[in-house]
């Protein structure tokens, strides 16, 4: 697996130049916009994204049947994209806090402190994470290209979940938990966002076992 | 005689082909040639062998055992394929890094060897490389960790002579250990006929023949005749006929009984290429296409 992900860092790694460019460039526009929040929100996403490229360059060069050549399992290849993704998503959460530092420090906005990039880095991060462990069974079942409209949906529904829910509450009255429930629903999200990593590890370790190469 | 790879009676079915209860065995120590018309099975006989496909009845062993998902066995395997997989933008230097974190065996200077010898840059991405150098570099990692046996699907197929006639003297360097064994698909007949030692061959998704190559030679003749000396041949060794403009084309299973003593047939010697042309395309001597 190692072996696995070393390749996956070095195929990223060859579009750092791109990436740093991006980066320098919601930096600046986060400088125009005043907004510190933004500049790390997208931090997060330019990383974690990077996993969806990983996955196309595997796809254009037919490396998972190559792979299988190799001695390896496919819940050995199925495992270490899992863990690149978690690795994408965290360095990204701890680039965005060292930068969101950096520009609390050179930058200060108002109401825009480490404490709310830090969160919003979290935010970010953890919705990636659902995105993601929603996305890779079908990324693994139908291939990068077909499974890139499935992104679209992965976006959208949980959007949508949430907007119904606070609309339904409005119109049936139901209280908005207070803060002592928001509290308690923080701490059971690690919970809920390995969960979910987990039965999609499964998914993908069931589906990709049956796809023929 | 101890076989590395053994197929029985693997079968598997898909819309429009089906590779048809196909058994043959590769003796260790030996390269078999696999050939077969575009579309015969050669291909997906390789990837049942990898158990990159399943299969829907039948066994496939390699050394001894079913190949398994962990893929311990695959440690020993090297294999080359159609085209290049490596990651496009990853040079030379970099993949056999990573290389060496997949095989346990991964001999990183043997590499680097073979890299030099086949005349590839290092610095270079695999991007920039030829048809023929991706192919060199394919093999060249086939070989790195030292495998006890290659398997290679169309690996000469679009190279210059001179390439090719290169990785042949690899192949042959490879197989001068009698613990290796080499099992190349390839339609270049030609260069079966120089290191092969055995050939097997499949149309339409079903074994045609497996055979020591020395002796399919010595044993398979073509007679072009008119009709009279047609009629001459001993219908037991007539494999397949083919009749043209000028008369017939015969394929002879025993070229040296298949004809009467006395007379002036003569009974070439042919080659794997006609012998495959002529199974595939002749028809029996009672007219019937298949056996």
């Amino acid at each position: 697996m190692k072996g696995l992900l070393l390749k996956d860092f070095m195929n990223i790694m060859r579009n750092k130049k791109l990436l740093i460019l991006l980066l320098a460039f919601y930096v600046g526009l986060g400088f125009f916009m005043d907004s510190n929040v933004s500049v790390c929100g997208m931090t997060v996403f330019f990383l974690s994204y990077q996993l969806l490229t990983a996955f196309s360059f595997d796809e254009a060069g037919k490396w998972e049947r190559f792979a299988m050549t190799m001695p390896l399992s496919r819940r050995q290849l199925v495992s270490s994209k899992y863990i690149l993704m978690l690795l994408l998503i965290g360095l990204g959460f701890l680039l965005s806090c060292v930068m969101g530092g950096i520009l609390n420090v050179i930058h200060p906005v108002e109401g825009e402190g480490f404490r709310e990039i830090a969160v919003a880095a979290a935010g970010v991060s953890a919705a990636f994470l659902i995105l993601f462990s929603l996305m890779m069974p079908f990324i693994f079942r139908l291939g990068m290209e077909k499974a890139r409209l499935l992104l679209i949906i992965c976006f959208a529904l949980p959007a949508l979940g949430v907007y119904a829910v606070i609309s339904l509450a409005r119109k049936y009255s139901i209280p908005m938990p207070g803060e002592e429930d928001i509290r308690l629903l923080i701490s059971l999200v690690p919970v809920f966002l390995a969960g979910i990593t987990a039965v999609s590890w499964l998914i993908s370790v069931r589906v990709f076992r049956k796809k023929e190469l | 005689m101890e076989y590395v790879i053994e197929l029985d009676k693997v079968t598997r079915r898909y819309p429009g082909f089906l590779l048809d209860h196909v058994s043959f065995q590769v003796p260790k120590g030996c390269i078999m040639g696999f050939v077969g018309e575009n579309g015969a099975g050669k291909s997906t006989t390789l990837k049942a062998i990898l158990g990159l496909i399943s299969i829907d009845e039948g066994t496939v062993r390699v050394f001894g055992q079913k190949l398994k998902d962990d893929g311990r066995l695959r440690e020993d395997i090297g294999v080359v394929l159609d085209e290049c997989c490596f990651p496009e933008q990853l040079t030379v230097k970099q993949t056999n890094l990573f290389m060496g974190y997949i095989f346990k065996n991964w001999d990183s200077a043997l590499f680097a060897g073979y890299v030099k010898r086949l005349g590839l840059a290092e610095n270079k991405t695999v991007k920039e490389f030829s048809r023929g150098m991706k192919m060199k570099l394919q093999i060249a990692a086939a070989l790195a960790h030292r495998p006890k046996l290659l398997i290679m699907d169309e690996a000469t197929s679009g190279l210059d002579p001179i390439v090719r006639d290169e990785i042949l003297e690899l192949f042959q360097e490879f197989i001068e250990d009698e613990d290796h064994t080499i099992l190349m698909s390839t339609h270049i007949t030609g260069d079966l006929e120089k290191i092969a030692d055995y050939i097997t061959c499949i149309h339409k998704g079903k074994l045609l023949f497996s055979e020591n190559k020395d002796e399919l030679l010595e044993r398979y003749g073509i007679v072009h005749c008119g009709q009279s000396d047609y009629e001459k041949l001993n219908p037991e060794y007539v494999k397949r006929v083919r009749k043209g403009e000028f008369g017939y084309e015969v394929l002879v299973n025993n070229r040296e009984n298949c004809a009467p003593r006395s007379g002036s047939l003569v009974v070439d010697r042919a080659s794997i290429d006609e012998i495959m042309l002529l199974l595939v395309k002749g028809r029996r001597m009672d007219g019937r296409e298949e056996e």
